[in-house]
């Protein structure tokens, strides 16, 4: 019974590999992506808190932070749909990601007042690793990678 | 890769942890599978909104 349950096990490892490269890569950036999203709101949250950014400030980039979440989560199911990235696939993936990819842009290039230079300098480069992320994706989806 | 984890899925209910097991010894071996990541992300986006409509909501724009 044993033997029986290793022979399966070992027979799925290699089968469990077997994927789109794309597909694989537009999952890594989509976890790079969270873990950056995540990064950047507890930064922001922590930054408000020491009244290092205004309310107004830490809304605009949360919001960001909330829709790049939701369409993180549309990809990522989209992505669990496909065996290989599809010409139909690449219309529903540029679809979630284009309005993102320009609110991203939109709030990278606000002037984000941070009273804290350091944690200014830390914003900016958070919002920007999203927005390099956000686009490696966009790149794969589009065929270019 | 949908039967393997179809498999993969059934064997779960058969032997509860061999799924996560196999996530395992992929993540050492470090090759880790699309729908681990898919998994790992989504989970980091969900919490990512809870987080910010948390903080939303206990600060209300006046």
């Amino acid at each position: 019974m044993l033997r029986r349950k290793l022979f399966v096990f070992v027979l799925l490892v290699p089968l469990v590999g077997c994927t789109d490269a794309n597909l694989k890569k537009i999952a890594q950036e989509l976890d790079v992506t969270a873990k950056t999203v995540a990064t950047l709101q507890t930064t922001v949250i922590d930054a408000n808190t020491k009244k290092l950014i205004s309310e107004a400030d830490t809304r605009t980039i949360l919001t960001l932070c909330i829709q790049v979440s939701q369409a993180g989560q549309q990809a990522t199911a989209a992505t669990r749909a496909i065996n290989a990235l599809g010409p139909a696939d690449r219309t529903q993936l540029t679809a979630i990601l284009a309005p993102v990819i320009t609110s991203v842009g939109n709030v990278a290039s606000q002037t984000i007042a941070i009273s804290n230079p350091q944690t200014a300098e830390t914003v900016k480069t958070l919002v920007l690793t999203l927005q390099t992320t956000l686009n490696s994706i966009n790149l794969v989806v589009a065929g270019g990678a | 890769m949908e039967t393997a984890l179809a498999i993969v899925q059934l064997l779960n209910t058969a032997a509860p942890g061999i799924a996560s097991l196999i996530l395992m010894v992929k993540r050492t071996n470090g090759t880790v599978s699309v729908i681990a990541l898919l998994d790992e992300a989504d989970a980091q986006f969900a919490s990512n909104i809870q987080q910010a409509k948390d903080w939303l909501a206990a600060h209300p724009k006046v």
